[in-house]
């Protein structure tokens, strides 16, 4: 007898278990799981919040669930790329090691981190997060731009738990003095930045220029603020292989040439420019929500009751940070209410206070009582809105240190090097 | 069963059927499944490289492989009807799901591998800017991408504790958990090899490659220092002589805090006329004080102290670390970049023996996973290329030598700890703290009710690590109504020698409370605390101690005002710990105190800097940690 029609028989009946077993294990996000009695491991950043707001919030969790559904908080280093390097290394310890090593690898598995939402693609391609059930989080009531910053490839691969956008800090009381309404173009700000700064003796506008992510935001801002016809999620090669690139970073150039963006802002962090605007020192300044509560409430604020926010003269870049399971995790039923407690509009509301974090909710930005307290809210709400994206890449890390090398010296040292530089830059990110 | 198991089956079922007639049609399938895997993975290996390295599991090159990279498939002859079952049972494989994470795990390069370095923060700069090149360098040449973090503890103390203790949740606060680990030298390698063995976590021994690059240790001297200047070498003994006699005033970072401190106090020690304990405690009764946290602390202190003292004055520390002084290199937050001024540069003296080198050795720790084994080797690789050298040269670094390791000072750490560890000077360390009204203030990040509890427990923690013979004194302050603005709450002189200690402290610490008065200068503070340290000391005593004060407090302050000079100068540092906004800004009372007295001042917005402070304190002043850990 030919061996032919019993193999093939074989082969379609473990066709057919097999096929059973992967739908079900697709059809159940949870089927995987195990109650080991372990809990949750749920690593985020170093909790800087006020009264250290995360680290009770997961105290308020523990209190209301069993010892083996407790929740384990590892705090990450405090600044994001090593936040990153621990979470990927973190992630690829099971997946790069040996047969015999990677059981006890996952067992060290975080099961529920916060990304970057500008690594969640890298997260998702290499294998480090799996894709979460829709249906089971309340998408409809989050914010679209951020809950699109979770989607890839089709998915969902993240929840939003806070968001971001930048704004423009002005001096109320200069720009009064002088009839003038915030600037709503970069060439207002131009304007008005020199205006000021010569006339009162004064920075005209500091920033995030320093070599570090927040040049890459403020790249990334400038070349959209001079394009209008770019996408709001194009990619690195869209972006810097644009007309625009040239004439959105010759801005930022021509303000340090001009010096209505002092040289010293070329080192300036979010602390540094926030410092140096709460010293009374600047007229504008490019920065995150943060920043508001802290110069409002502060004794010292020398500008405390003399500034206020508007949007961007150009488009924000979106920030924030998103929650997504870890690939490694047999708690997933249990990471998937974790999430959920944090989604909740009570915890959406406590973080906006205590820590000064941009709700993912929508209806947070039109309730009241907010609005009454933290008039800003719309403020940020539009420039959400209206938020382009970083590049995102599975190689992100790589993009944006290629952008920060190639791009920074021309700042002040090489600015006559801007064409080349980026000729280098689009060589790097599109081999 | 769910009606998508039915669809699925069905349309499998059908495919398969189809496979057994027309293998071209199974192509077509299989390309489409193929696709949807690469369109996630085709995206990565657009910014990285196709992989150089042999398949683990199948031992060949899968990248160059059409059929797993996509590449030539249209291309692919038709095949013969015999290969037709083995297609079909490939198929059939790939379609019911061998799972895109053993494809993804099987392609040679994916996913990035992620490198975690730890080194020292003399080498972050050298190593930022290989890691940076290597990184660059394996996409130019079309081989497996790395992403490499840099990290850096701020002592070695505090570097090889965490990494004997199996890098866990806690030192994550410091850094990732490190792959590579580049300490100043195999001294610092010793000791965590030795409290790893100790602490019985083998799996985490670290393992050295050999050296990167080599620096050595130098006498360097101001310009005002004639004697000296003329010079191009020095004895050991001599230095030794000098100091235990006390015609040297000599500076060293400490030996628990970084490699070229130990290195310094090996050799001092060895050379030390007799050799005995005697002169030991001499040689450290002498030395400058307190030690200095790092190498760059130590020159930080220089640079804030020139003009130096009238007295002979030199440290001890590495040609690297001079020459970035001299060229005006940043040292710290506080020692931004500037050009050196001719007066200010120091002149170098090189041993006249055998020169005491630090080796710079490459560590793994524990056991690596293959692939990440194999690009932590080749990042060492790179390291010690021709491409490195003028990036060593340019970062003031001597290449490796063949002889790793030669003219380090051999083993005997444990024991030269011991001897540090008793003849160093006592502290005498008296804590003033504010209790005015800003204490009330939370600290972020910190669970404690307001500043001043988290103040006083971080307080409380720091004793429990000083030694027998340190002594502590506890202040409160605020502008309380009259001439006094301080209390007494634990007169200097107590040392941890009594048991009774903790829980004195303790209690006096959970009964502190802000006081409704608003802050006191802390200068006035600062001099009453002096006066009284000074009024207390025992100069005749044979244990001579360091005084130093800890100000803690919650007062903001104006950079723009200029504060007034301490009168009279004084000597004895002052640590401050500043709680409030701008705290140890340019230009303020406290940074103007920390910087008077050789202290430092401490910037504190949360609990995180406050554990920071603290540690830099605690090696400061008695070494870090606990006494005798290490010894």
């Amino acid at each position: 007898m030919k061996p032919w029609p019993w193999l093939i028989a074989l082969v379609t009946l473990l066709t057919i278990t097999r096929l059973i077993t992967v739908s079900r294990l697709n059809d159940d996000p949870f089927a995987g799981d195990v109650d080991d009695g372990r809990g949750l491991v749920f690593a985020d950043g170093r909790d800087t919040s006020k009264d250290a707001w995360l680290d009770q919030l997961v105290k308020e969790w523990n209190n209301t669930h069993s010892a083996s559904h407790e929740v384990r908080f590892v705090q990450l280093p405090t600044t994001t790329d090593e936040h990153r390097a621990q979470l990927v290394a973190h992630a690829q310890d099971p997946l790069l090691a040996e047969e015999d090593d990677a059981a006890k690898r996952r067992s060290e598995c975080y099961d529920v981190v916060t990304l970057d939402l500008i690594w969640t693609h890298e997260f998702a391609a290499s294998g480090y997060i799996v894709p979460l059930e829709e249906s089971k989080f309340p998408t409809d009531a989050i914010l679209d731009r951020a809950l699109d910053s979770a989607r890839f490839d089709g998915e969902l691969w993240a929840v939003p738990m806070r968001t971001d956008a930048a704004l423009l800090y002005y001096r109320t009381d200069l720009l009064r003095q002088e009839g003038l309404s915030p600037p709503t173009s970069w060439e207002q700000l131009r304007t008005q930045a020199k205006q000021l700064a010569t006339k009162y003796g004064l920075h005209g506008y500091v920033g995030q220029f320093d070599k570090y992510e927040g040049f890459t935001a403020g790249v990334v801002e400038a070349i959209h603020g001079a394009a209008g016809d770019i996408p709001p999620d194009a990619d690195g090669v869209e972006l810097f292989g644009s007309d625009a690139a040239e004439r959105g970073m010759r801005r930022i150039i021509d303000g340090f040439a001009e010096q209505w963006i002092p040289h010293k802002a070329a080192r300036f962090r979010e602390e540094e420019a926030r410092q140096d605007f709460q010293d009374g020192k600047a007229v504008f300044m490019h920065n995150w929500p943060y920043a508001y509560q802290v110069m409002r409430h502060d004794q010292k604020s020398r500008v405390k009751d003399a500034f206020d926010v508007a949007p961007l003269p150009v488009p924000s870049v979106l920030g924030g940070w998103n929650l997504a399971v870890s690939e490694c995790s047999v708690n997933r039923r249990l990471a998937y209410e974790f999430i959920n407690f944090l989604l909740r509009e009570k915890t959406q509301e406590s973080m906006f206070r205590k820590a000064g974090f941009a709700p993912a909710l929508e209806s947070l930005y039109t309730k009241q009582e907010l609005l009454d307290e933290f008039p800003y809210l719309s403020v940020l709400k539009r420039g959400l809105d209206a938020a382009v994206n970083r590049p995102a890449s599975p190689s992100y890390v790589q993009v944006t240190r290629a952008i920060q090398m190639n791009l920074h010296p021309t700042l002040i040292n090489a600015p006559g090097s801007l064409p080349s530089s980026l000729a280098a830059l689009l060589r790097e990110i599109d081999p | 069963m769910t009606p998508a198991v039915f669809e699925r089956l069905a349309d499998i079922t059908s495919l398969i059927i189809v496979a057994t007639i027309s293998t071209e049609e199974l192509d077509t399938r299989i390309a489409s499944d193929r696709e949807k895997v690469e369109r996630i993975v085709g995206r990565t290996r657009r910014v990285t490289l196709p992989p150089h390295d042999e398949d683990r599991a199948g031992g060949h090159d899968l990248a160059a492989d059409p059929a797993r990279t996509g590449r030539g498939r249209h291309e692919r002859p038709r095949l013969s009807r015999r290969r037709t079952v083995t297609l079909f049972v490939l198929a059939v494989a790939i379609l019911v799901g061998v799972p895109v994470v053993i494809f993804w795990r099987s392609s040679g390069c994916f996913p990035v591998v992620q490198l975690n370095v730890l080194t020292t923060p003399e080498k972050q700069a050298l190593v930022e800017d290989r890691a940076r090149a290597f990184e660059r360098e394996l996409m130019k040449t079309g081989q497996c991408a790395v992403t490499i973090q840099v990290s850096t503890a701020r002592s070695a103390h505090t570097a090889i504790d965490l990494l004997s203790n199996g890098w866990g949740d806690e030192a994550l606060l410091t850094a990732p958990r490190p792959h590579v680990w580049l300490p100043g030298s195999a001294l610092d390698l010793e000791q965590a090899k030795r409290l790893t063995e100790q602490r019985d976590l083998l799996e985490f021994t670290p393992e050295s490659l050999g050296s990167i690059a080599r620096s050595r240790l130098v006498l360097a001297v101001p310009p005002s220092y004639q004697e000296w200047t003329g010079r191009s070498s020095f004895t050991w003994p001599e230095v030794s002589n000098a100091v235990a006699r006390g015609e040297l005033l000599l500076a060293r970072s400490g030996p628990r805090s970084s490699s070229s401190g130990l290195a310094a106090t090996m050799a001092l020690y060895r050379h030390a006329p007799g050799g005995t304990g005697d002169v030991h405690h001499r040689i450290e009764q002498n030395l400058e004080s307190p030690d200095h946290e790092g190498s760059y602390d130590l020159m930080c202190a220089v640079r804030h102290s020139f003009p130096p003292p009238a007295q002979p004055f030199a440290v001890l520390t590495t040609d690297k670390v001079v020459e970035d002084y001299n060229a005006g290199r940043p040292l710290r937050a506080d020692c931004p970049k500037r050009t050196t001024p001719e007066g200010e540069r120091l002149h170098m003296l090189v041993p006249a023996e055998q020169p005491v080198l630090l080796d710079h050795p490459y560590v793994l720790i524990g056991a690596l996973t293959p692939r990440r084994d194999e690009a932590a080797r080749a990042l060492h690789t790179y390291l010690r290329s021709p491409a490195s050298e003028s990036a060593l040269k340019k970062h003031h670094f001597a290449p490796p030598g063949k002889d790793d390791g030669a003219g380090t000072p051999p083993g005997g750490v444990e024991e030269v700890l011991g001897i540090w560890e008793r003849a160093r000077k006592p502290t005498r360390l008296l804590v003033a703290l504010d209790v005015s009204g800003d204490m009330r203030d939370g600290l972020r990040g910190s669970p404690m009710n307001n500043r001043l509890a988290a103040a006083a427990a971080e307080v409380y923690t720091a004793v429990g690590g000083m030694g027998p013979r340190d002594q502590v004194g506890l202040w409160t302050f605020a502008d309380r109504p009259g001439d006094i603005d301080h209390e007494e709450l634990m007169e200097i002189g107590e040392t941890t020698k009594d048991e009774t200690l903790p829980a004195r402290l303790q209690e006096r610490l959970n009964a502190l409370k802000p006081e409704s008065h608003p802050g006191a200068d802390p200068r006035d503070v600062v001099h009453d605390a002096i006066d009284r340290l000074r009024e207390t000391s025992d100069d005749e005593g044979e244990d001579e101690a360091i005084d130093a004060v800890l100000l803690i407090t919650s007062g903001d302050e104006s950079p723009d005002r200029i504060p007034a000079d301490l009168r009279p100068p004084v000597s004895t540092p002052v640590f401050v710990v500043a709680l409030g906004l701008n705290g140890c800004a340019e230009r303020t009372s406290l940074r103007r105190i920390a910087e008077q007295t050789r202290g430092q001042c401490y910037d504190v917005p949360g609990a995180e800097a406050m554990e920071r402070a603290f540690d830099g304190l605690a090696v400061s002043l008695w070494g870090g940690g606990t006494s005798g850990e290490t010894s």
